[in-house]
């Protein structure tokens, strides 16, 4: 997991490897760029993506296609509600010739992880999948095995509202650093992909298009962008005025903005950039929050805990009400 | 959720170019139209002086002027080619018919009021300034004097043909160059003002309703030029301050004023004489006091030539040894006549003229300051280059009291040179000599055929009245006039005067018209023990002097109801029958020493047209309060705009300098937008407000606003260590600068005029950006 900073790399390399893998993509699924570069943006800042919504909008073909276009090893895990913790993490089975217990790892043992409709596997089984995602490791009867690096999960989950599923809770859907939504594709975009899907699968010719050492130099890149005080000080503001919100149950983590200036850093290199801009704190804001925080029963209303679009209006009412700093001053 | 477009990234923002076109300019008709309209109005307010000028003729003078030059205006912008492929062209456009109509105005005052001194008659010379310069003076003096409503005389109407000439250039310039018609009221409203400052009662509602309706309808002329708000804070700035500025303007106190009563040097006094007395504020002129507790009669000058049409004093001559330490003797008199010699004491407090108050006859003048002579030929004393205001002097003289037997022994003698004090025009009215002859042609001595004339005014059937020749037309004392007062019967001093002069000249007696003050009024105090008087505005008089021989200039009194008639005058001749000759005939020696404080009352009261310039007489001052008070308001009102010009040039200097970084540079953009009425709130990144600047400036190139954002987003935002590399516009500290008022210039240009006009007087970031500035945060 840990990259050397040694081994960033230019800025234009990284903006056009950057592209190609979006538009690598985008062969797979049309007309949803924000999406497909949020979720670049969060593989490239070292964290774990959950994705939302009804099924058959292509969650999970977004998921493999951002796994295929990198040339690393890709693990899917279909949750059930049977699946046992040990279906993820891996076994340790005696070995009868050499006579002791071999740990055989798990599919949680690669750099992109798919953990599909996560939550309709019980709490027990998806708390072992998140263990692994803070900590980057895994132990099993005693023994620690430090899981691949880069590691990245990207987890696709239908709506509560959905019949069968365990909503995460509140401390594991915080270890996602960003949750995003699909949405149904538009009308052209929705043509395009039945003429495209008539002959075979697009995704069987994906090829990949950066390795997985281009991968670690590219987030390096993303460790070296710059992040100024002034930019800082606006996440924190932000942040801290999620928790003084009245409409808000529960604000933002400290590990939420953590994540927010990390993804932060990101985008402002996908844009080329080398500093964070209070531009990217904003965009950002709603994907990287809106999972975390609990509105109020005022706002949620009729037992949606949830309340989606009521908690993203929240966020974008405190992003537009936050002064944004101007110039070069630091801390006293 | 927006995120940069990375497969097709050059340049996501230009898409937005052609999202705005500047509204089309209304083309030419508008421009003939609002003319038009703004010419309707200035007729309807020009209109509007009515209330302080007699008569109409002045309205056509100044209406045709301002149809000229509106007129020239509109011409020229018809010739001038409108091809805006040039930019000269526009400034060409925009340029040259204000300055034609400037040179038209200026052709149009030199072809009226200084042909004789233009080359061509119309072209000014260095003569026609000075000419303009007199016309200024002599309007001046003639607003402070003239009654209201005042006649538009010459003078005046230059003056009223420069300012309606100035404020129709401004009305044009206004609506048609910079097109803000609803700036256009204030030069309408200027000439509202102005009788509203004289006075409030001056106001004529219907003049005031008209020309709102005008200007309403020059706005609608102008309808696709949106100001409404302007126009309506203009409408209630402008009627608030007519109605209101003439309560708060201080109170002009003619006391206090200097030029409260006069004569120029260039004027004929007898002409402001009844001016004077019309007008509707009595303020004190002098005051002195005398030895013998006399009261006197002071003269200024004696009128000696008639020319028919005019009484005229002798033309100066000034020599240098007539001091009046020393004046001569007075001619005529001779030694066998009692006179006792008197000395008073005068202290003038508010009087325009060049000749000094002196009893007659004077032979010494002490405690003058200046150059003062006295002239050989009537005694009078002049000086010529001051006047007589805040003279403190004492004077010596005699007072003359001859006995009647001596009058009549005089007889009808008319000594050599003294012919002249008998000229007439040949063509006289006949009723006037006849008259004479009617009333005295049967006395034997001068002495009797004045004290007749006298007689014949003061207790015939004649009115005093200060009004009555004006009214009726035939105020002056030409002959004309004399003819008509002696048929009217009604006049003040001056037509009794003149009349009795004349009537005594064509009867043989030698006369002349004296034009002075009444003694005034006895004050109750004395002043060092000495009788003190107090002479207003209001005792100014006229009376006649006629001359016998052995005696000199006597002074007659004919004006019914005024004055005092002297000891010797005040005698029936016993031996001429007569029909008036039902007074006491007894001399009377207390009259003569009585103040004229009991005549005074006796005279009528101004009627109601002179009381209505009551307190504001010398409007003069008036004007030149509110001139400071506005000026005051204008300097006042700059001050924002003064502090908000001078920091967006420090701003933008230091950033040129590169003592200032971008960051400098874009806080003035930003003040300026704020200026503008461009909401960029600071929790808009700079992203964000380049992106609301670039909406606002429309189709403008946004290329100036993404170098300067990038430049400020790298200052601030940046790492301060390491090479800027792809992403990042690298730009010198000059081109910023030239970014920052490129984008400066684009936002003005692209916001509407009332806007623009706001930003630049009332700069919204004035304070807070000055506040900023002297921070220094860079």
């Amino acid at each position: 997991m840990k990259t050397d900073t040694d081994n960033a790399m230019d800025v234009d390399d990284f903006y056009r490897l950057s592209s190609e893998i979006v538009r690598s993509i985008e062969t797979v699924i049309d007309g949803k760029r924000d999406v497909v570069q949020m979720a670049l943006t969060v593989l490239l800042a070292e964290g774990h993506l959950l994705i939302e919504d009804v099924p058959g909008v292509g969650k999970t073909m977004l998921a493999r296609a951002l796994a295929k276009s990198v040339d690393c090893t890709v693990n899917r895990i279909q949750f059930t509600p049977d699946l046992l913790p040990s279906d993820i993490t891996g076994v340790s089975i005696y070995n009868q010739v050499e006579r002791e217990f071999e740990f055989k790892p798990g599919p949680i043992f690669a750099n992109i992880v798919i953990g599909d409709e996560i939550n309709r596997a019980s709490p027990k089984t998806q708390s072992a999948l998140l263990e692994s995602m803070e900590e980057g490791q895994v132990t099993v009867d005693g023994s620690t095995s430090i899981l691949a690096s880069p590691f990245t999960v990207i987890a696709t989950q239908n709506p509560v509202e959905m019949e069968g599923t365990y909503p995460l809770p509140e401390a594991q859907r915080d270890r996602f650093m960003a949750r995003i939504s699909m949405g149904y594709p538009d009308e052209a975009a929705e043509l395009a992909m039945l003429r495209t899907r008539e002959s075979s699968s697009p995704l069987a010719d994906l090829q990949p298009v950066v390795s997985t050492v281009q991968l670690i130099a590219m987030i390096a890149t993303v460790r070296n962008v710059f992040v100024s005080w002034a930019v800082e000080q606006y996440a924190v503001s932000i942040s801290q005025a999620t928790r003084r919100d009245r409409d808000l149950r529960l604000g933002a983590s400290p590990r939420a903005t953590l994540q927010l200036v990390r993804a932060a850093k990101a985008r402002a290199a996908l844009d080329g950039r080398e500093f964070v801009l209070p531009d990217d704190i904003d965009a950002l804001a709603i994907p990287l929050l809106s999972h975390r925080l609990i509105p109020t029963n005022r706002v949620a209303g009729n037992g949606n805990p949830f309340a989606t679009g009521a908690v993203a209006d929240i966020i974008a009412r405190i992003v537009a009400a936050t002064p944004v700093p101007l110039g070069a001053v630091g801390p006293a | 959720m927006t995120f940069p477009d990375l497969a097709t990234r050059p340049a996501p923002e230009t898409a937005r170019a052609v999202t705005r076109t500047p509204p089309a300019r209304a083309g030419r008709p508008s421009e003939v139209r609002s003319t038009g309209a703004l010419l309707l109005a200035l007729l309807v307010t020009i209109a509007g002086l009515h209330v302080i000028l007699d008569g109409v003729a002045w309205w056509f003078g100044l209406a045709f002027l301002s149809a000229l030059l509106l007129g020239s205006a509109v011409v020229v912008r018809r010739i001038v080619p409108v091809r805006i492929d040039a930019v000269g062209a526009i400034a060409l456009r925009r340029l040259l018919p204000p300055v034609v109509s400037v040179i038209v105005l200026l052709l149009a005052i030199t072809a009226t009021f200084a042909p004789s001194t233009a080359i061509l008659g119309i072209i000014p010379t260095s003569q026609s300034w000075d000419t303009f310069a007199q016309l200024v003076e002599a309007a001046n003096f003639s607003i402070a004097r003239q009654s209201l409503p005042a006649t538009a005389i010459t003078p005046i109407m230059f003056l009223l043909c420069l300012g309606v000439g100035a404020l129709s250039l401004l009305g044009d310039l206004l609506v048609n160059t910079l097109r803000f018609p609803a700036l256009a009221g204030i030069p309408l409203l200027v000439l509202l003002a102005v009788p509203s400052v004289i006075s409030i009662d001056f106001t004529d509602p219907i003049v005031f309703v008209l020309a709102a309706l005008c200007y309403l309808r020059l706005l609608r002329a102008n309808a696709s030029r949106r100001q409404t708000g302007l126009a309506l804070a203009l409408s209630a700035v402008v009627l608030v301050g007519t109605l209101v500025a003439p309560l708060l303007l201080p109170e002009v106190r003619p006391a206090q004023n200097t030029n409260g009563t006069g004569f120029s040097s260039g004027v004929n006094p007898v002409l402001t004489l009844g001016q004077n007395l019309r007008q509707g504020v009595k303020h004190t002129v002098l005051g002195y006091s005398s030895d013998s507790g006399t009261a006197q009669y002071l003269r200024l000058v004696s009128l000696q030539n008639f020319s028919g049409s005019d009484w005229a004093p002798n033309a100066f001559r000034q020599r240098s040894t007539n001091t009046p330490a020393a004046i001569g003797a007075p001619p005529g008199l001779s030694a066998n006549v009692a006179t006792k010699e008197d000395q008073i004491f005068v202290t003038v407090d508010g009087l325009t003229s060049p000749w000094l108050p002196l009893p007659y006859p004077t032979s010494r003048v002490r405690g003058l300051d200046g150059d003062w002579y006295w002239d050989s030929d009537g005694l009078a004393v002049k000086s010529p280059n001051r006047d007589a205001s805040n003279e403190s002097y004492r004077a010596t003289g005699l007072i003359i009291e001859p006995t009647p037997a001596q009058l009549t022994s005089a007889g009808t003698t008319v000594p050599t040179g003294f012919d002249r004090f008998l000229a007439l025009p040949p063509a006289m009215p006949k009723i006037i000599a006849s008259t004479a002859a009617k009333v005295a042609g049967g006395a034997t001595s001068n002495y009797e055929k004045a004290l007749l004339l006298q007689r014949f005014f003061r207790e015939g059937d004649f009115q005093y009245s200060e009004t009555a020749p004006v009214d009726k037309g035939y105020d002056g004392i030409g002959m004309s006039v004399i003819a008509a007062f002696l048929k009217a019967k009604e006049g003040y001093c001056i037509h009794f005067a003149s009349a009795m002069a004349v009537m005594a000249r064509s009867l043989g007696i030698p006369s002349r018209v004296a034009v002075g003050f009444l003694p005034g009024t006895q004050l109750s105090a004395t002043v060092n023990g000495r009788t003190a008087f107090t002479v207003t505005s209001h005792d100014l008089h006229a009376w006649p002097e006629l001359y016998f021989d052995g005696i000199g200039w006597t002074r007659f009194e004919p004006t019914v109801s005024r004055g005092d008639v002297p000891a010797y005058a005040n005698v029936a001749s016993p031996d001429v029958p007569t029909p008036f000759n039902t007074a006491t005939p007894a001399p009377s020696t207390s009259a003569s020493a009585k103040p004229s404080a009991s005549a005074a009352p006796l005279a009528p009261e101004p009627t109601t047209r002179a009381t209505a310039g009551a307190g504001q007489a010398s409007s003069i001052s008036a004007w030149i309060w509110l001139l400071v008070a506005l000026f005051g308001a204008a300097v006042l009102g700059l001050v924002p705009s003064a502090t908000r010009v001078l920091l967006r040039r420090r701003r933008l200097r230091a950033v040129a300098r590169g003592e200032a970084t971008a960051l400098m540079a874009w806080r003035e953009v930003l003040d300026t937008a704020a200026d503008l009425g461009i909401d960029l709130p600071n929790t808009a990144t700079p992203r964000e407000a380049a992106h609301l600047l670039a909406e606002a400036v429309g189709g403008a190139e946004r290329g100036s606003i993404d170098r300067l954002r990038a430049a400020v987003e790298r200052e601030s935002y940046g790492s301060a260590v390491g090479s800027p590399r792809r992403g990042l516009l690298i730009t010198s500290s000059t081109s910023l600068a030239a970014d920052a008022r490129q984008i400066i210039v684009d936002l003005r240009a692209a916001a509407d005029r009332p806007r623009r006009l706001r930003s630049t007087l009332f700069p919204s970031s004035a304070w807070s950006g000055m506040r900023r500035g002297l921070r220094s945060d860079d």
